[in-house]
């Protein structure tokens, strides 16, 4: 006498309800599959990104333990040629990268990476199984000027053959190449690295590349740490032995906080998307009550309701996680091409083709969906367990009991509000225990607003009585008499609402304090720039005949120039930027510094750096008094921090210095950009068209006026929160779907008292009336409570989450626009939420809505 | 079975995914470059030393081969091969004006060998690099060939410094040239086929004395002995039909050395273009066309490792010169299987001149065996 | 002694409710006996206590004194779970409102008691179709509730609570939701079928006439069963 807890006809009875309430149904697994969707396709990006950097580290670094770098224009290329010659007793194998682009090849950045085939073998095995070289094939590769090898499923995407040319564009220059040879990789990660890679000899890596006589790397494999210890003692001064994990782990680290956001906010979506399940089980759930009574009548267990409904909750999930994965597949190709821009404008060069599809991410996404699903079940499941046999309990009833239950979520509220702000609190730098405080602070939030909603319709029915008759006293007693579905359904909508307004204010802010920035250290008239395969790489230099140019160009009053370069150092890859501006301590905004700014700028010409905010904050820079190692050519060298100042142009970091000091330390006097103040009453404009016809000829440069940077510096930022505003507006999708199937669920209860009220005498025009009244009074609570919610969210955004992230310290900009607009927003979703329902409720007669039950 | 199935395929899931990333792999695609315009060894040429002990890139093919028997002062026998091979990817005429360093026409490979005899073992291992970068190359004056640190180094005008480092042994050792080069074939013209141009270039330095260090797995040893070099250069020597050649550098007790070579047919027979050289202890040097000298193959020698059936002990008569020889390997595995598969082995003679009973060592190459050098050289 | 476990009866029962703060006493001490295959009516104004009766008949409500038998079982000592798996055994319900599930079809609602207690579908199949066609509804197997008429669907939920075979059909003012003729056919089809079966039939009242039919009558009074004579 023990029935399994699922049995056939209970199962048969929960496929029922769902194919007899298609909407609703439909509804619920709508909110899902968005939910899982937008994880699953953050998840997918993040992943695809993290893949791609993995593998194009891997497939530069290879097998190599440890890599052998000069300064900041890599090393002598007779240092190779001397470690062999001396009988290095390790395998060595030379390296020369860049990143260049291709338009024969979609113009996307490639890697070039240029190689020695006789020594790659013991690091990378492109060219064909270990120890085979296929010196026939090789002929071509070695002597041919130009001569590249791709992988074959790039050259067929283009319709490329064996010995199309191509042309590689790279700093500035264009340079003829051809492809000497197709490589098939043999499984598919390499396939995957191959990509994003041409592989050339290095002759004709460096002729490609204009970087005759250096080399980028020396790639070693050593045994132990003696070995590196050894070695490190007898290389000349100038090159450095890292080990190779450092490197690229140091890169990677840098893109952690902006996949880390990425995923909070994919998160955010799924969260909205449980209270759409909670909301739309909860109805369900509530409507049937009498149906629970007779099935509990007819000998029916609690434990078997219970399952009954988690059952339905089980369906949705699984139909709604196993969509939603599909669509995140898709969303997921769409979500990759922003991500991956957004790392390359940000932190360095990925090139990722297509999705990696990770099984275990869509299975996590499917799980998360249905786990959630059930979850969101379990309460209203409980709650039909505990309907009690045959008694018809009406819903004044329930109502009773759901006004005891809105206390105390408030009071819940309040607890999940202090525990979040405890939790930000917290001196921390840890981003996950960051966006579990602004969880915690949301979901308090989203606890209190059914309570507020109470007091706001109460308040309404005061105020809008007078003002509408009878319909204004209806329509907020409606929304309060059903709270316990209402309450969720605004809930739900406030919290999408809100973190609108909070990213909105966070991204004005940052848009604000940006421009600032940009109108303090943009102080030249005309700025002078070599394009780099992407915006991270800027350290291609100016042909000096250019410089030259610049310096005497007529009517220029002060040429400054600029030397930016990575660098190593113990902390891995640092940006330096080398400049001449006798201004350069005025022009800058400090937020800590070793004295005033022209103290500062005396230390900065005796030699001292100076080091901006993110790198402080990633390297744990003490405010005052701090130092810096760099690897120069003359070994490690510890510079005294002489201030610390904002940056909003690098998350990863920059070291400010004189170009004194840089050449003191490093042997390059490439120059990287200039910036030119002309002499009072010269038109920029003009000076701009002359200066481009002038250079074209000598070197593909990039001449703006102060403006147009300005404004491609702001076209660059807007394109970094693309994606953020993507998903916001997902999330706020999700939430629609809540408002719109808690409407239908609403008004199909209230057939009966619609259909009596008709009967009455309502017209249809003022049932539409009714009707959008009550939905707008939703949306408008949700919007008027995502006010203060989204406000403190903006707060904890910029001065937690970017903090913590990125290490940039923002202005908060408060805009009126942010809140006008997420009211709008919620109203507008709310009223096109009640149209269906209403249209449906126009439609039936008034003798079926009294015959319903 | 179907669980047992799904167990395996699981396993096979989880172990995939505990592997550590593989390194990146792939297969080339290329077309091979069509050659043509490198010079052909087409009849008598004049030597002239040191020019001819360096480089010769209008031919495709070239190399300076080292080989010798060496001892310590207790017995223990040693042998060793040190070849450097040059390749040329491009004749002169094709090669564009290419500013990067190491942009490369010429490859080098180098075959370093060494059989311990005491230590009953062989090793051997090859090397590329470029002809470019100063990372591999030859000159005349003063005369050098090497491969980043194999190198061999005209010290003293006759004299040469041999190093070479690899995974289980080193040489280290001071050459002597006793009787200076000796021009193969006619003058050093060296014909191995009928066709035109089916020729080498070759010269040797038959009698080198030499000492110094040789180390085997860390064990070094004081040795002394004689060494033999060949020089030569070609392009495509070999005819249609030539699977593959033995060769023969002996080293006799009573001053005289002798090379012999039989190019291998592939219908078993041997080709009429093979000859020898007789060098008298006073460096006169006599042609040996093919019917002056028989050799007979005594034993044979299967490899273990690659199956290929190799000659192990030959008979050598001379009859004009009232020479009989009789030679043995050192030891059987002398088979260095690297870009291409080959015995290269110390042996050891006995035999007898105008009655008189003698000694010597020698080296011997036997090719083709395990498959054909044609269109290789 | 074969009687004895066939009978259900009520012994000193007893259900008080709090309603706020006020205390209302439903069942005092109210005792009754049911022989089995007997039609027993119960009358009572409204808010006399005949559903709360029903509810402890049938082990949805247990009382706080008393017992409540079913021949050697007391229901009262067995828990919530072991009451209602009893009840799904045991007992078929027609309710006012007839309570059918308007998300299954007729011949489903009425098979449901059958497969809950673990019937095959084939055999819940072939005990419903008879009923129906005794309810003379066998073409409608297929249709929804909601198209049929309130005196059709009263019939369908007469099917429902005697598919599972019960002892006991309890039946809540059957025909308090339906016209008199109607309601006249349905008291008559539910007495015909439930004593063809042999089952104790125990309805609940407020009709005279429908009562007159029973084979004994109780009156539920403050609190008490009283018997009162046809």
């Amino acid at each position: 006498m023990n029935p399994p807890l699922f049995s056939p006809p209970l199962l048969r009875l929960a496929g029922r309800v769902l194919r007899h309430s298609p909407w609703q149904s439909a509804l619920m697994v709508l909110g899902i599959l968005l939910g899982v969707a937008v994880v699953v396709a953050v998840d997918l990006a993040n992943q695809s990104a993290s893949r791609a950097f993995d593998l194009s580290a891997e497939s530069v670094a290879g097998k190599a333990t440890h890599t052998l770098v000069g300064g900041p224009t890599g090393l002598d290329e007779a240092a190779y040629t001397e470690l062999r010659r001396a009988g290095l007793p390790y395998p060595a194998a030379p390296l020369v990268s860049a990143y260049v682009t291709v338009p024969e090849l979609g113009g996307l950045p490639l890697q070039l990476l240029g190689i020695d085939p006789f020594s790659e073998a013991p690091f990378r095995n492109y060219l064909a199984a270990e120890g085979e070289l296929p010196l026939a094939d090789l002929a071509r590769f070695l002597t041919q000027p130009g001569a590249l090898l791709l992988a074959e499923s790039l050259a067929q995407r283009y319709g490329l053959v064996l010995g199309d040319p191509l042309t590689i564009l790279v700093n500035g220059q264009s340079q003829p190449a051809f492809v000497a040879g197709l490589l098939t990789p043999s499984d598919d990660a390499s396939r995957r690295a191959l990509e994003g890679l041409l592989l050339a000899d290095i002759a004709t890596a460096q002729e490609l590349t204009g970087t005759l006589g250096r080399l980028n790397q020396i790639d070693l494999i050593l045994p132990d740490a003696a070995a590196a210890d050894a070695l490190a003692a007898r290389l000349p001064t100038g090159l450095t032995l890292l080990p190779a994990a450092a490197r690229s782990g140091a890169v990677e680290q840098m893109t952690a906080a902006f996949r880390t956001n990425l995923t909070a906010l994919s998160l955010l979506a799924l969260v909205v998307g449980v209270f759409l399940i909670y909301n739309s089980m909860t109805f369900s759930v509530v409507r049937r009550r009498p149906l629970f009574g007779t099935l509990r009548c007819l000998g029916v267990t609690r434990a078997e309701v219970f399952a009954l409904v988690v059952g339905e909750a089980f369906l949705v999930g699984t139909l709604g996680g196993t969509l939603g994965v599909l669509a995140g597949l898709v969303l997921g190709q769409a979500a990759l091409g922003v991500v991956t821009q957004t790392i390359n404008d940000l932190f360095f060069v990925v090139t990722v083709r297509d999705v990696a599809v990770p099984w275990a991410s869509l299975l996590k996404g499917g799980l998360l969906g249905m786990g959630a699903t059930v979850l969101a079940a379990a309460f209203p499941a409980w709650e039909a367990a505990n309907v009690p046999p045959r008694q018809a309990l009406n819903r004044a009833g329930l109502e009773s009991r759901a006004a005891r239950l809105v206390n105390w979520a408030a009071l819940g509220g309040v607890g999940m509000l202090l525990l979040g702000a405890l939790v930000l609190a917290l001196p921390s730098r840890s981003l996950v225990l960051a966006f579990s405080g602004t969880f915690g602070v949301v979901i308090g939030c989203a606890l209190l607003t059914p309570l507020a909603t109470r007091a706001l319709m109460r308040l309404a029915a005061t105020l809008g009585g007078p003002v509408i008759g009878v319909l204004g006293r209806l329509a907020p007693r409606e929304v309060v008499n059903s709270l316990s579905r209402t309450g969720i359904a605004v809930a739900a909508l406030m919290v999408a609402v809100s973190v609108s307004i909070g990213v909105n204010l966070m991204v004005g802010s940052f848009r604000y304090t940006v421009e600032v920035w940009l109108e303090q250290i943009l102080q030249g008239d005309i700025y002078v720039s070599v394009p780099g395969a992407s915006l991270s790489q800027t350290s291609a230099p100016l042909d000096p005949e250019i410089v030259q140019t610049l310096r005497t160009w007529p009517g220029v009053e002060q040429a400054v120039f600029l030397r930016s370069v990575e660098v190593d150092s113990p902390y891995g890859p640092i940006q330096l930027a080398a400049n001449d501006n006798p201004q350069d301590g005025d022009e800058q905004i400090y937020y800590s510094a070793s004295g005033t700014p022209t103290e500062v700028w005396q230390a900065v010409q005796n030699g001292a750096v100076l080091v901006s905010e993110p790198l402080a904050r990633r390297l744990g820079l003490p405010e005052q008094g701090g130092t810096l190692t760099l690897y120069t050519d003359h070994g490690p060298v510890e510079f005294p921090i002489a201030g610390i100042y904002y940056d909003y142009g690098s998350s990863v970091g920059v070291v400010s210095l004189g170009l004194e000091t840089y050449r003191q330390h490093w042997a390059d006097d490439a120059l990287t950009a200039a910036a030119l103040t002309l002499q009072p009453g010269e038109d920029v404009e003009a000076v701009t068209r002359a200066l481009q016809t002038a250079l074209a000829p000598q070197q593909a440069v990039i001449i703006r006026p102060n403006q147009a940077l300005r404004a491609d510096t702001l076209t660059i930022f807007d394109r970094t929160f693309a994606i953020t505003g993507a998903l916001q507006l997902l999330a706020t999708g999700v939430a629609f779907v809540g408002v719109l199937s808690a409407m239908l669920s609403l008004l199909l209860e209230k057939q009966r008292q619609l259909g009596i009220l008709r009967a009455v005498g309502l017209s249809v025009r003022q049932m539409w009336v009714l009707t959008l009244l009550e939905t707008g009074l939703m949306g408008a609570a949700a919007g008027l409570l995502a006010m203060p919610t989204g406000f403190v969210l903006a707060l904890i955004l910029v001065y937690v989450i970017n903090r913590r992230s990125f290490g940039w310290t923002l202005q908060l900009q408060f805009s009126a626009e942010p809140f006008v607009q997420a009211f709008a927003i919620a109203v507008l979703a709310a009223l096109l939420a009640g149209l269906i329902p209403a249209r449906r409720m126009a439609r039936r007669n008034i003798s079926e809505g009294m015959r319903f039950d | 079975m179907k669980p047992l199935l799904s167990l395996l395929t699981l396993l096979a899931f989880t172990l995939a995914a505990c592997a550590p990333p593989a390194p990146l792999a792939a297969q080339l695609r290329s077309e091979a470059l069509p050659v043509e315009g490198f010079a052909r060894a087409e009849g008598i040429q004049p030597f002239e030393f040191p020019r001819d002990f360096g480089p010769h890139p209008e031919y495709q093919t070239e190399w300076w081969y080292y080989t010798g028997n060496l001892d310590t002062a207790d017995g223990r026998h040693f042998g060793y091969q040190f070849t450097i091979f040059r390749r040329g990817l491009l004749p002169a005429s094709q090669t564009a004006d290419r500013p990067s360093a190491w942009a490369a026409d010429q490859l080098y490979f180098a075959h370093f060998a060494l059989t311990d005899i005491g230590g009953d073992a062989f090793y051997f291992e090859e090397r590329f690099e470029r002809g470019a970068a100063g990372l591999a190359g030859a000159q005349a004056a003063p005369y050098s060939v090497w491969l980043a640190d194999w190198q061999v180094e005209e010290t003293a005008p006759g004299v040469v410094r041999l190093q070479a480092r690899g995974q289980s042994g080193a040489l280290d050792l001071t050459l002597t040239d006793r009787k200076g080069p000796i021009l193969q074939g006619q003058q050093g013209y060296s014909q191995k086929g009928p066709e035109p141009g089916n020729a080498s270039y070759y010269y040797s330095q038959p009698r080198l004395e030499s000492a110094g260090q040789i180390e085997v797995n860390g064990e070094s040893f004081e040795v002394s002995g004689l060494s033999w070099k060949d020089h030569e250069f070609s392009t495509s020597a070999l005819s249609p039909g030539q699977i593959g050649w033995d060769w023969f550098s002996l080293q006799l007790s009573d001053g005289t050395d002798l090379m012999l070579y039989t190019m291998r047919r592939d219908d078993g027979s041997i080709d009429a273009f093979s000859h020898g050289t007789l060098i008298h202890p006073d460096g006169r040097a006599e042609y040996l066309p093919f019917d002056q000298y028989t050799i007979t193959v005594l034993d044979t020698w299967t490899s273990p490792h690659s199956g290929a059936v190799y000659p192990a002990a030959w008979q050598i008569d001379l009859p004009a010169y009232n020479l009989s020889l009789t030679l043995q390997p050192w030891q059987a595995d002398q088979e260095l299987r690297l870009s291409f598969i080959y015995w290269e082995g110390a042996v050891k003679i006995s035999g007898s001149h105008n009655g008189q009973p003698l000694t010597g060592n020698g080296y011997v190459e036997l090719t083709g065996y395990y498959a054909s050098m044609e269109g290789e050289f | 002694m074969t009687e004895t476990q066939q009978t259900i009866r009520l012994e000193n029962v007893s259900k008080t409710y709090t309603e706020g703060e006020r205390q209302r006493t439903v069942l005092a001490d109210a005792s009754a006996a049911f022989a089995p295959g007997e039609f027993t009516a119960i009358l009572g104004k409204s808010g006399s206590g005949k559903s709360t009766l029903l509810n402890l008949i049938s082990g949805i409500d247990a009382a706080d004194a008393g017992a409540v038998w079913f021949g050697g079982q007391d229901l009262l000592a067995l828990n919530e779970r072991q009451r209602t798996l009893f009840r799904r055994q045991h007992i078929g319900f027609v309710f006012q409102f007839f309570n059918l599930l308007p998300t299954l079809t007729v011949l489903e609602n009425v098979t449901l008691p059958l497969e809950l207690t673990g019937a095959p579908l084939k055999t819940a199949r072939a005990q419903a179709l008879p009923l129906l066609e005794a309810v003379g509804l066998a073409d409608r197997a297929a249709t929804f509730p909601e198209r049929l008429s309130g005196g059709e669907q009263q019939r369908v939920a007469i099917a429902r609570a005697l598919a599972h075979n019960p002892r006991l059909v309890l039946a809540d003012e059957p025909t308090g939701n339906l016209d008199s003729a109607t309601g006249e056919s349905i008291l008559t089809l539910l007495e015909r079928l439930t004593r063809q079966n042999g089952k104790n039939l125990i309805m609940v009242t407020h009709s005279q006439a429908s009562a007159a039919r029973a084979d004994r009558i109780y009156r539920l009074e403050n609190g008490q069963l009283l018997p009162q004579p046809k």
